[in-house]
């Protein structure tokens, strides 16, 4: 009873602590999504995919308000991480990242958290 | 009394259950002042370790006054500048290449208005762990928003085993100048598809990566 208690509070712990970090990431096999910069309005944000699963092509793309503005390929191993400040000053409400790994996701989006009003 | 004990018990643990993974997931943050190792300069700084011409960068002649089209001649010498890659260490260690544009020794990016934006120093390379891996082999999409086209600059990182990059397009074999271990290159995004690169390794073999076609649409953006 007591070793579920501490495991439901971590898993509420993790979630809380990932919400308040203006991020949007999942794993599937390998860790990719949305993560917000150094504040919620300094129109910086990330699109990024890390290494692993043998994801020899990825792809990472800055998306303001549904439309694509850019985006970056890796070829090789490493972290594909596309910075919307690369292509222009996109605000993080309208943001997404769309992210692409063939060897352990298909093509979907992640978007800003918190409430944007 | 039990019963008292263990609902203290129960309620530590779930104190010490949040607690203990808003630590461990915080020290493991992605933003971009307080990145992961992985990709957090490391504080010894960046280089602009190569830079590139762009594709069209001399296609129109200047008007006597410097000028070309209806830009001012500072605009269109902005519009023009050499593409480039920065390239930092990460914290963990990892060798971290970003594309941008250099102008008067600083790294940006360039609006289709011809403005120049400095981009700071942040967790924003794609860092690769050149212990593990040779190279890095990246490409940069930029939708067209002036008027030259859309753009794709290959760029990557090297270790010590790769001893030459070529970029070759419809049969014509360009070698790249590999600087500070890293390399770049701005061609047309049409011409992706039918653009490879070649990798020269220490050992006598060559790895070739045929680049995919671009997914920017003619307009230069992808719905």
């Amino acid at each position: 009873m007591l070793l579920l208690a501490l495991l439901c509070a971590a898993s509420f712990g993790a979630i809380v602590r990932v919400a308040v970090g203006n991020d949007d990431a999942h794993v599937t096999c390998v860790e990719h999504g949305f993560y917000g910069g150094s504040s919620t309005t300094d129109n910086s944000f990330f699109s990024r995919i890390y290494d692993g699963c043998s994801t020899s092509y990825k792809r990472c793309a800055i998306m303001s308000f549904g439309q694509e503005r850019g985006y970056t390929e890796l070829l090789s191993g490493g972290v594909c991480n596309a910075w919307s400040q690369t292509w222009g000053n996109y605000t993080e409400c309208a943001g997404q990242a769309k992210v692409y790994a063939p060897a352990a996701f298909s093509s979907h989006n992640h978007s800003f958290s918190p409430y944007c009003g | 009394m039990r019963a008292l004990r263990f609902t203290l018990a129960f309620v530590l643990a779930i104190v010490a259950g949040v607690a203990g993974a808003s630590a461990v997931i915080g020290s493991t943050g992605s933003t971009i002042d307080n990145g992961p190792a992985l990709l957090q300069p490391d504080g010894s700084g960046a280089v602009i370790a190569a830079t590139a011409t762009d594709p069209d960068a001399d296609a129109a002649p200047p008007a006597p006054n410097g000028a070309r089209g209806s830009r001012p001649a500072a605009v269109a010498a902005t519009a023009d500048s050499d593409w480039a890659v920065r390239v930092y260490r990460s914290e963990a260690g990892y060798t971290c290449p970003e594309a941008g544009r250099e102008v008067d020794g600083d790294f940006g990016r360039v609006d289709g208005d011809g403005s120049f934006h400095p981009l700071a120093l942040a967790a924003s390379g794609q860092c690769v762990d050149l212990s593990k891996d040779q190279y890095s082999l990246d490409v940069d999409h930029y939708p067209a928003d002036d008027q030259r086209g859309a753009r794709a600059v290959v760029y990557g990182a090297v270790g010590p085993d790769v001893t030459g990059v070529t970029l070759v397009a419809d049969g014509t074999r360009t070698a790249l100048d590999i600087a500070d271990g890293a390399y770049v290159a701005a061609i047309d995004d049409d011409d992706a598809a039918s653009t490879q690169v070649e990798l020269a390794l220490a050992d006598g073999t060559t790895r070739t990566q045929d680049l995919p076609a671009s997914m920017l649409t003619a307009d230069g953006a992808r719905p």
